[in-house]
């Protein structure tokens, strides 16, 4: 998804054109869902969590700048936290049954500007990657990371900051 | 605790855009969000690293439903809002003497402003400052609401290719002015209130210059203009 064709539309939808934001809503949905879906892994959850950041998007079109990342970047954050909020004021728990999809370093279709990042989070002991992932992707707390890896809280702590402040120090060269 | 030491901002911002960060840590977070530009800019950083992490994610499909949901409650609201904006436009013009202590060239540039510039969402304001420059032609439009802060541009505003306007309050304790971050030079912007407003806190608002992205140094460097809130 290309930053040319989503930016045009949200201008469009900082002027109120609803043909513009049906247009970014067909675009993006998919993939927004995806990352929704396997945070809240309710579907009823993950709806609700989508109907409200794109709500958040139509209202807030205009707040959007370029430091934010790609418009799509942008989309992914509001609909992050959006699912977070979700997680903390419902208490949503991760089933048992939560897979260990933590592969995040297993990307087959990135592009140049993405490459780096992959190599940096290749870099990260699995232990750090995979701490992070579940935090990332499942929205999972540093207690539920604990119990679904079986590891004292202190060292999952560990484990995320110190692989998160390796990623930083890899990303900066 | 030092929240603008870079190390502990990126620490923190890194956990709070994984999802880590929880409960009161977070909250206190999101305070520190919108009152410190540099913490605001490093959450950014890091919202634009790891959430690159989603690329491969297969999309997938919600049910019909849901756009349906977002279809009403965007665009009936928009259209209750438009309505109701047209009926307060029709009926509200004796209102405008509540400004009597202007001058009646400065009351006719700001109803043209208002009702020329588009909204990003339609709001009542409680309150409104405006930037005039030297020869009091407004600048910027800065309205309040309960929950957002929108300022608006006018073509009066001078380009600035390589520098940025920027936001500050005054707090009215004279402590240092805070941040409320770059502004456009057209357009509208909006952002949520900051805490500083909603409780009564601020002695001016300033726009000052600055190098491309904002101050380096989290205080204004040229200040240009000043403007007071007026309540509705």
């Amino acid at each position: 998804m290309e930053q040319e064709e989503l930016l045009p539309l949200l201008y469009r939808i900082g002027r109120g054109e609803q043909q513009a934001f049906a247009s970014l809503y067909e675009k993006t949905h998919g993939h927004l869902y995806a990352v929704l879906l396997k945070m809240l892994r309710q579907r009823e959850l993950a709806e609700e969590a989508l109907q409200d950041a794109f709500v958040q998007i139509w209202r807030h079109a205009d707040s959007y700048h370029r430091g934010r990342g790609t418009v799509l970047t942008w989309m992914i954050s509001i609909a992050r936290y959006r699912a977070l909020d979700i997680i903390r004021y419902k208490k949503v728990r991760p089933e048992q049954s939560l897979e260990d999809d933590i592969s995040i370093g297993d990307n087959t279709q990135i592009n140049d500007e993405k490459t780096k990042l992959y190599h940096c989070i290749e870099e990260l002991d699995n232990d750090q990657r995979q701490a992070i992932s579940l935090a990332y992707f499942h929205g999972l707390s540093h207690e539920q990371v604990k119990h679904h890896l079986g590891s004292p809280l202190g060292t999952v702590k560990s484990w995320i900051r110190r692989g998160l402040n390796n990623l930083m120090r890899c990303l900066s060269l | 605790m030092n929240y603008l030491n870079r190390e502990r901002r990126h620490a923190l911002a890194a956990e709070y855009v994984l999802g880590t960060l929880r409960g009161k840590a977070r909250d206190r977070y999101k305070k520190l969000l919108m009152e410190h530009e540099a913490v605001a800019r490093t959450t950014w950083y890091w919202e634009r690293q790891l959430n690159v992490l989603t690329s491969p994610l297969p999309a997938q499909s919600p049910s019909d439903e849901v756009w349906k949901r977002i279809a009403a409650r965007t665009f009936e609201l928009q259209d209750t809002q438009t309505k109701t904006d047209i009926e307060k436009r029709s009926s509200a013009k004796p209102g405008w003497a509540m400004w009597g202590g202007l001058a009646a060239t400065f009351i006719l540039a700001a109803l043209l402003l208002w009702t020329r510039l588009p909204t990003p969402e339609d709001i009542t304001p409680s309150a409104v400052a405006v930037f005039n420059n030297e020869s009091q032609a407004p600048l910027w439009l800065v309205e309040i609401s309960d929950e957002q802060l929108v300022v608006k541009a006018t073509r009066r505003v001078e380009e600035q290719r390589s520098k940025d306007y920027e936001l500050w309050i005054v707090p009215d304790d004279n402590s240092a002015p805070v941040s409320l971050g770059v502004i456009p030079q057209s357009g509208v912007w909006q952002r949520p209130v900051h805490p500083l407003i909603t409780q009564n806190n601020v002695k001016a608002l300033a726009v000052s210059l600055e190098q491309k992205g904002g101050s380096p140094s989290g205080q204004p460097t040229q200040v240009l203009f000043t403007a007071t809130l007026e309540s509705t």
